[in-house]
């Protein structure tokens, strides 16, 4: 049956009144951020104001912080395009899942991971590959508890592959063209909860792999598109804000600020191609990830990337190898910009739209997926459903059927 | 005009009827083999002796929307046209109209519709310049092309007839061609004059 919108309109005009009614002008609020980002020019006291906030005593920082020195850069800085190497190995990776299905007699999952390497100055075809991982063993696809592994342990393992064949294929282009950038699709400070299926290994696995992009001298860089719910910046400029004994007493938010987002702050502040500073996320996942190495805790700049056509904001992660190389930062900032030209209107990484398509695991790939098992179990197990009977998504599946018409 | 098979081939069927097939090949592979009104044959369905006969009548280049951001872009860099072309395998897309059949045991000729369509993923060749004398020996399969409404049978009929000649070596062989069919079309269009002067101005020889 289909959804009867004639019951919606009312709610639908309800809905634009309450739109109407809703106030989504920061401008306010925006110019006392601009304000506070311009004032903040003084490292020193900003780096006594986040020593304050990670003292015992103070707690729940979760906001921006300068670099420690010497490769600090003032906050309120902006930052030019700088020109691009001659020559650059530029890597990206992306995956998708198909996530485990009790029904199945025997469940199974799936990570793909697709790979693109773009040839920078080169007129050279890019490469593309395909990874796909079918996992079906029992020990592998079921938990302590025999249960089926959760969504988003799959999600877990997918970003650790991820990571991981980042890594690789680093490893195997490291006698390519230099810099070597290594980009992923999303943010850098992976973490794995508890309630993750081997979370520990996990973790361990993906610090091992960002060794491993260390090792080869990779730009490692994590692109966090319109990343809306981003306050670092925010958050830090709040902070700036308070006397010390509101730092104490206070909820160390968005504060007066509340509404804003960095996104909102750097798309009036930086212009198309400039980068903002380099920072650090204050927060107690980075700090695991500085005491595993000083090289591994995540720094980030936002950057206003364009088309010519569009521009966008997007917030770079990148580990402290990089962030401390300024030359690296320069290459990194230039060449994302580059990628960012090259799709014509849309201001986003040639390389990681490609890594996209090459990851994505459409439901007709499933569906033959499924095709292909289902021959293996009639071929095996001739006398055997491999799909448990459920009445209910059968019912499901007759009922949501195309209608037919009837033809003579 | 002769070469290896795999230099022959035009691409594989995608779809098929008796009236025509598409046939499909990656972009980087087009070149004069998948010409408008040139001949090419595939093996009709589970008979590999008897080869559906046809002419190319529309090359279309698929797209997406990736492709028509590119296509936005002040310049698309050549790592990128090199990308697009090589590794996502833009796909091709090449109409065909049967014109008749022919038995590859004998080389005997038909001016009909085949028997039964290629199947899918048959492999579609170009047709050898002696088999294309040997069809074109004959102008029965003119109707097929004047008659059939969803392609453009006037201009395809005059590329089809401009490629047959090619293949004679002789000028004065070509020349009597181009005649033999100049009159075959005037029978055929008797009833249509102006269609019939807009056909024979499209061959007439320089």
């Amino acid at each position: 049956m289909a959804l009867e919108f004639n019951k919606l309109v009312d709610q639908l005009h309800k809905m634009g009144r309450m739109i109407q009614e809703l106030d989504f002008d920061v401008s306010d609020r925006l110019q006392i951020a601009i304000q506070r980002l311009y004032a903040a020019d003084d490292l020193n006291a900003i780096h006594e104001r986040i020593d304050m906030v990670r003292r015992p005593d103070v707690s729940g920082y979760r906001g921006a912080a300068p670099l420690d020195a010497p490769h600090h850069e003032r906050i309120c800085d902006t930052f030019s395009p700088p020109s691009a190497p001659p020559g650059a190995t530029i890597l990206a990776v992306d995956g998708s899942q198909i996530y485990p299905n009790e029904r199945w007699r025997v469940p199974y999952f799936l990570t793909n991971v697709g790979l693109f390497v773009y040839f920078h100055g080169q007129e050279h075809t890019p490469i593309q590959a395909t990874l796909p991982k079918l996992t079906y063993h029992p020990d592998r696809v079921r938990d302590k508890n025999k249960r089926v592994l959760t969504n988003r342990t799959i999600d877990a393992l997918r970003t650790t592959r991820e990571i991981e064949e980042l890594g690789k294929a680093a490893w195997e282009l490291r006698e390519q063209a230099r810099p070597l950038v290594a980009l992923y699709d999303n943010h850098l400070l992976f973490w794995a909860n508890e309630d993750v299926t081997g979370h520990t290994e996990l973790m361990r696995k993906y610090h091992g792999s960002l060794v491993h992009l260390h090792d080869s001298r990779s730009i490692l860089a994590g692109y966090v598109d319109n990343p809306t719910r981003s306050r670092l910046v925010i958050r830090l400029l709040h902070l700036m804000s308070l006397s010390e004994e509101e730092v104490r007493s206070s909820e160390l938010g968005a504060g007066d600020l509340e509404g804003l987002s960095d996104v909102d702050l750097f798309n009036a502040v930086l212009a198309p191609g400039e980068r903002s500073a380099l920072m650090v996320q204050n927060s107690p996942r980075n700090l695991a990830y500085k005491k595993r190495g000083e090289n591994y805790e995540i720094a980030f700049f936002y950057i206003k990337v364009t088309s010519g056509y569009q521009n966008a904001i997007a917030r770079i992660d990148l580990p402290m190898w990089v962030a401390r190389d300024t030359q690296a930062v320069d290459d990194l900032h230039a060449l994302l910009l580059m990628q960012c030209a090259m799709q014509g209107r849309n201001p986003y990484p040639y390389v990681l739209t490609r890594a996209d398509e090459l990851a994505v695991v459409s439901s007709k790939d499933k569906a033959k997926l499924e095709e292909m098992i289902r021959l293996e179990w009639r071929l095996n197990q001739p006398d055997m459903d491999p799909l448990v009977f459920s009445a209910k998504g059968f019912g499901k599946q007759i009922a949501r059927s195309n209608k037919r018409l009837h033809e003579i | 005009m002769v070469g290896t098979q795999e230099q022959l081939m035009v691409g594989r069927v995608l779809r098929a009827s008796t009236r025509g097939f598409a046939c499909g090949t990656q972009s980087n592979r087009v070149d004069n083999k998948h010409d408008f009104g040139a001949f090419v044959s595939a093996p009709i369905a589970n008979d590999d002796t008897i080869q559906a006969v046809g002419l190319i009548y529309a090359v279309e280049i698929k797209d997406d929307l990736l492709v028509n951001e590119l296509v936005m872009a002040d310049a698309v860099n050549a790592s990128i046209l090199r990308d697009q072309r090589e590794n996502r395998m833009v796909p091709m897309e090449i109409s065909v109209l049967n014109i008749g059949y022919r038995y590859t045991a004998n080389g005997a000729v038909v001016h009909s519709l085949p028997p039964r369509p290629p199947m899918s993923l048959s492999q579609v060749d170009l047709c050898t310049s002696e088999v294309i004398l040997e069809f074109t020996r004959r102008q029965d399969f003119f109707p097929l092309v004047l008659n059939a409404a969803e392609v453009p049978s006037d201009d395809l009929l005059a590329a089809a007839i401009r490629y047959a000649s090619w293949q004679h070596d002789d000028q004065q062989a070509r020349y009597e061609f181009l005649v033999r069919c100049g009159r075959a079309i005037a029978r055929q269009l008797s009833h249509d004059l102006k269609r019939l002067e807009h056909v024979l101005a499209l061959i007439r020889p320089a």
